[in-house]
């Protein structure tokens, strides 16, 4: 099968704070998911992946984190990894508040309550934080993933979205496409995603949209 | 919102007096069936009637020799439960960890669970001298039931919060009072809740067959051997009550914040 690059590659040569992927081979079950795929996602960018389901999104996002065994070379630097996962994945005997604390090791407990806070205040959460997760509804659990996620965003980090405004309101869609934004610049973003707010002027927004179809795979 | 939780108030304490009034029912029930059936019985050698029992469970209470066995018998007790408890966990997380390690204990402890508890209370008087094959007895029915506790504990931490922590590099530390410890607490409490009942009644068979000098178990052998009924059963109550008390108490400790919350996930 023939190798492509996406077209991020071809124009820019790569600096070492890129997220580099090459030859990549993903498979399981007995299905080929990546064939030698080549990706290039630029330090500092939002990059949008795309493509219907089973395309392989949360797969290549799994693979950057390092949760997915494959072959071939995923260079990220060793940069921390910040991921707000498809489902919430909170941890059940903590409230809202101490589950946005939990990843923030290097913090003194007073200042990751305080980032802590006004993350879960962005969000729509305020009144919420000392509810516990069998508390919230399915989009408020996915706001706090998200308020979790981008606390532990630490500036040059890689921040891992998959589906980041599925099941949550228009309004709230809104601001977190605005925090998405906000962290262009500061980390590498790569974001999964269906949502056309995100994508829909894509020359504003996103910096690259990825179309994971099966010519960029293999 | 004032009126909402005043009228929750109201159906929490009815519902709390109705469980009150069904124990008490419970209780007044099965003291009836006693009442009766010694009374059938005729004869307190037989079948000591409720009175008889707590007259001479009055009369104990008054010993210190009472207190003394008493003292020492929950010693063993805590001390082989302890053992069971405290052995359990490092075996629990490496049988978790390594199919080695599971492969080669499993036998073992399938064995342990298998054997009358008679014969290793027999088989401890070669090992052990009388005041410790109780201990020992206890330890080995709670080893296997906290071993399998923890283990299940282990097994059902769901792997999408194993891999967040992951993500996030949570800390060793972090990840086991964070995700491990809250997510195996429910299986750990369950487990040693069932182990308290037994480790209590094969601590005190043990001490029956051993006969050490300061025990209730040697209190009670020897009502059997006097033909003193309502000291056994005396006993007996003192046994089940200490028993109950255990429970409850180390259940109300290891009750800690909140994490009685399942680990399914949100």
């Amino acid at each position: 099968m023939s190798k492509k690059k996406n077209h991020l590659s071809e124009n820019n040569a790569l600096t070492p704070s890129d997220i580099a992927i090459n030859d990549l081979y993903i498979g399981f079950n007995g299905k080929v998911i990546y064939n030698g795929a080549y990706f290039v996602f630029p330090a500092g960018t939002l990059s949008a992946l795309t493509g219907p389901s089973g395309s392989g999104k949360t797969t290549l996002l799994r693979a950057i984190a390092g949760l997915l065994p494959y072959k071939g070379i995923i260079e990220t630097g060793r940069r921390p990894v910040s991921f707000a996962f498809q489902t919430p994945r909170l941890l059940p005997w903590l409230t809202v508040r101490d589950n946005v604390t939990a990843p923030l090791i290097d913090k003194s407990s007073a200042d990751a309550v305080k980032i802590a806070d006004e993350w879960l205040t962005r969000l729509g959460l305020s009144d919420s934080l000392d509810k516990y997760p069998d508390e919230l509804s399915g989009g408020m659990a996915l706001r706090v993933s998200l308020a979790r996620a981008f606390a532990a965003a630490t500036p040059g980090c890689i921040l891992l979205l998959d589906e980041p405004t599925k099941e949550i309101d228009k309004k709230a869609r809104q601001a977190v496409t605005e925090i998405i934004l906000g962290f262009r610049g500061k980390c590498t973003i790569i974001a999964a995603t269906y949502d056309d707010e995100l994508i829909a002027n894509a020359d504003q927004t996103v910096d690259t949209v990825l179309n994971l179809n099966s010519a960029v795979k293999t | 919102m004032k009126n909402s939780t005043s009228f929750l108030n109201k159906i929490k304490t009815n519902r709390a007096t109705a469980r009150i009034a069904a124990a008490l029912f419970s209780l007044i029930f099965w003291v009836g069936v006693w009442i009766i059936a010694a009374a059938l019985a005729g004869n307190s050698l037989i079948f000591p009637s409720p009175l008889d029992v707590i007259s001479r469970l009055y009369e104990l209470v008054a010993t210190s020799d009472f207190w003394l066995a008493v003292a020492v018998t929950l010693f063993r007790i805590t001390a082989g439960l302890a053992a069971g408890v405290i052995l359990a966990i490092p075996l629990a997380v490496l049988t978790h960890r390594f199919s080695v390690a599971n492969t080669l204990t499993s036998p073992l402890l399938t064995i342990i669970r298998a054997t009358p508890v008679t014969s290793f209370i027999l088989l401890a008087f070669f090992w052990f001298d009388k005041s410790t094959i109780p201990v020992f007895t206890s330890f080995l029915m709670v080893f296997p039931i906290m071993w399998a506790g923890i283990a299940t504990g282990l097994e059902s931490v769901p792997q999408e919060l194993i891999e967040m922590t992951q993500v996030f590099r949570f800390p060793l530390w972090r990840r086991i009072t964070k995700l491990y410890i809250p997510a195996v607490s429910s299986d750990f409490r369950s487990s040693l809740i069932t182990s308290i009942g037994l480790s209590w009644k094969a601590g005190v068979a043990a001490e029956i067959i051993a006969i050490p000098r300061l025990s209730i178990g040697r209190n009670m052998y020897e009502a059997k051997v006097y033909l003193e009924t309502p000291d056994l059963f005396a006993w007996t109550a003192v046994v089940v009550i200490l028993s109950l008390i255990f429970e409850r108490l180390l259940t109300r400790l290891l009750k800690g914040n909140n994490t009685n919350r399942g680990v399914k996930e949100k």
